[in-house]
């Protein structure tokens, strides 16, 4: 997900979490479709930033991001539960691209 | 150099500059006259040369309860607005860290929200306290990078070619590692023992023993956020983790899983604060 | 440790900072900076002795405002600050510029180095003021009292001290409940400033006894606000196995082995907006008396006077 200033925000983006104000009241929901009215309310309210689903950047693909890790854990991936650690970090990895 | 020559050269430092983006965001902090010590103590519990500068004045003895306070929140309760406000003043903005440091600003900044979200899941009743030693554990190599630039240069593209741990080429090179430069440091500026402790011992958990529980936390965070890939510690490869350590801390599958997923929100809020221009 | 005091000089103007070297650098370890953002950083975090400051038509608002916050805070306000002003300068009021002492330019050779030893002599003569917390004494307070009694002002007035400090002295000894007492001076100092930065006061009686005088509507919060405070700062003054336990082991007036709890803060609050008080003493004798209220309730707590005074009060 993407953190976007309200000035930024473009009819169609989808909020990856809920926007709650300053007395903890929530305003939208998670996963609503900004509209141009919508995104005009935000931006008169108190609201600097609100979190859109999407890719952050340039994203990285998953092949990339496994060879990494290898990478990185292959100074001592053989130490007792490095193993276990590299593998947890692999499925997590897996679940995140799903 | 000797190593006791080493110890009063950085015992002398007075002040450490922190990155040119934190800077241009303290400057924004200090010119809104509305801005509350809350607001104030959230933008400086982010950057780990802020908040050492904040506990180095609240533990001084000019003050007088040196070595009690690891916490910002405490900090600022005892310093007053006003105080905050003329220490951040104070910070030069003519005196920055290069860029090239912010690997190591992210490397710690991910370290802390890491370490916080162990230490609630293991229901710790000071997770600030973690937290806070967390982002401060690496300071050691601020230090060493500002007292010795073009030597640590060397040190780093030596561990790079060699494959080595930063710490590994720092102690070939100075007989000494980040670790020791750190704890020194945090002694000689009347830092809690505890944090002291974590700094000093967070590659070597199983030899904290005042606080090990808390020292494994940050040794388990620097190992994860490396592991991610998160910020530029040094080098880049994981270092092994401590099996007393991992052991202490008795965390399952399941426990990781979790920690690693909560991980992805505040890693990326961590980034969005050193990186925006916001 | 060398006796050699430190004087910090703020000035733009490098000649005049280089004069300046020259007369003091025989008898004083002196600093330079040539802004007073650039002189914060030393002096919030080194003992210095004296500052001396060039002020004149240039002097910008924002250095006067930075100047009179240091004297403003009850540590860094003992700092004696010398002022060297331009001889065509013209002097704002004093209570605009909290400086101790001046010079103006021409006189510098032959008056800057008797007239700086003489102020840091006059500052470590300061009388009435509590070596512990800097924070005003006894006669102070009184003074402050009184003179709010006689503006007719509506105001309050909160009596603070601690419970179970005694045990804490004898298991840990007086220099770690010193600690205490000069966080605790702190603590209030910074948070009833923080909800009222003007026309507040805070004062430190003696021992654990301190004061604070607010406008009424902002006192009560204030007193919750710093038992919160205190409640979350004071576990650190303890080792962790009686932060883990919630007491502490020690021995009482007779000599038998008692359980303690953790030091707690009792607040009493007295106002005058129901009662004419004509001498401190009667308002000071209420907010006792709400203070021993808030020891019965157990706890850190506080009380203030709800009753309504018949009119022959």
């Amino acid at each position: 997900m993407l953190k976007v200033s309200v000035n930024n925000l473009k009819p169609g983006m989808k909020l990856a979490k809920p926007v709650i104000n300053e007395a903890g009241i929530m305003l939208l929901e998670e996963s609503t479709e900004l509209t141009a009215a919508l995104i005009d309310r935000l931006q008169n309210m108190n609201v600097s930033s609100v979190f859109i689903e999407g890719a952050s950047k340039p994203q990285k693909s998953k092949e990339e991001i496994m060879l990494e890790i290898d990478a990185r854990f292959r100074k001592t991936e053989n130490e007792p539960y490095m193993g276990m650690l590299k593998r947890m970090l692999k499925e997590h990895v897996e679940e995140l691209y799903k | 150099m000797d190593v006791q020559a080493l110890r009063s050269q950085i015992e002398r430092i007075d002040t450490l500059p922190t990155i040119p983006s934190v800077l241009r965001k303290l400057l924004l902090i200090i010119e809104n006259p509305k801005v509350s010590l809350n607001e104030i103590g959230s933008f400086i519990s982010n950057d780990l040369v802020l908040t050492s500068r904040v506990l180095k004045v609240v533990n001084s003895p000019i003050y007088g309860f040196p070595g009690r306070v690891s916490s910002i929140s405490q900090a600022l309760i005892l310093l007053g607005l006003n105080v905050v406000r003329g220490m951040l003043l104070g910070v030069s903005v003519f005196e920055a860290m290069q860029k090239t440091m912010l690997g190591l600003w992210e490397h710690s900044l991910g370290c802390a929200v890491t370490a916080r979200i162990i230490a609630k899941r293991k229901d710790l009743k000071e997770p600030e306290e973690v937290s806070v030693a967390a982002l401060l554990h690496d300071i050691g190599k601020v230090v060493l990078g500002l007292k010795f630039p073009d030597e640590y240069k060397k040190i780093m593209s030596d561990a790079e070619t060699k494959e080595n741990f930063i710490f590994d080429a720092e102690k070939n090179h100075f007989n000494i590692n980040h670790a020791d430069a750190g704890a020194w440091i945090a002694q000689r500026w009347n830092f809690p023992r505890s944090l002291v402790e974590i700094i000093e011992y967070h590659h070597k958990p199983h030899l904290s023993k005042n606080v090990p529980v808390q020292t494994a936390i940050v040794h388990l965070s620097d190992i994860l956020v490396r592991a991610k890939g998160f910020g530029f510690a040094g080098d880049n490869f994981v270092p092994a983790i401590n099996s007393s350590a991992w052991q202490s801390l008795d965390l399952s599958e399941t426990d990781v899983k979790e920690i690693l997923k909560e991980m992805e929100d505040s890693l990326s809020q961590a980034e969005d604060f050193l990186l925006s221009d916001e | 440790m060398s006796n050699t005091k430190t004087v910090v000089v703020v000035a733009k103007d490098m000649v005049l900072t280089s004069i300046i070297d020259r007369i003091l650098k025989d008898s004083y370890r002196v600093v330079d900076f040539s802004n007073i953002q650039s002189s914060l950083d030393y002096i919030y975090n080194s003992t210095s002795d004296m500052l001396i400051i060039d002020i004149g038509v240039g002097t910008d608002d924002l250095t006067i405002r930075i100047l009179n916050e240091i004297k403003g805070d009850p540590i860094f306000g003992q700092l004696p600050v010398f002022a060297i002003f331009d001889d065509n300068f013209v002097i704002p009021e004093w209570n605009c510029l909290l400086v101790d002492d001046y010079l103006r330019r021409s006189y510098l050779e032959m008056e800057l180095l008797t007239k700086v030893s003489l102020c840091i002599n006059r500052a470590e003569r300061m009388v009435d003021v509590n070596p512990l917390t800097r924070l005003p004494g006894n006669i102070a307070i009184i003074k402050q009292l009184q003179k709010r009694l006689d503006s007719g002002e509506v105001f309050a007035l909160a009596y603070a001290d601690l419970d179970y400090f005694k045990p804490f002295n004898d298991k840990f000894g007086f220099s770690r409940g010193d600690e205490v007492l000069k966080m605790l001076g702190r603590l209030i100092l910074n948070t009833v400033k923080g909800r009222q930065p003007h026309g507040s006061f805070v004062g430190h009686v003696g021992g654990d006894d301190f004061v604070f005088m607010m406008d009424l509507e902002h006192i009560e919060e204030t007193a919750v606000e710093i038992i919160d405070n205190f409640k979350r700062i004071i576990p650190i003054f303890y080792d962790a196995e009686d932060r883990a336990n919630g007491y502490i082991e020690s021995v009482d007036r007779e000599g038998n082995k008692k359980r303690f709890p953790l030091i707690s803060i009792s607040i009493g609050i007295a106002h005058n907006k129901a009662k004419i008080f004509s001498h401190y003493g009667e308002m000071a004798e209420v907010a006792s008396e709400m203070k021993t209220h808030a020891k019965c309730s157990g706890g850190s707590c506080v009380r203030i006077d709800k009753r309504q005074y018949t009119v022959a009060g």
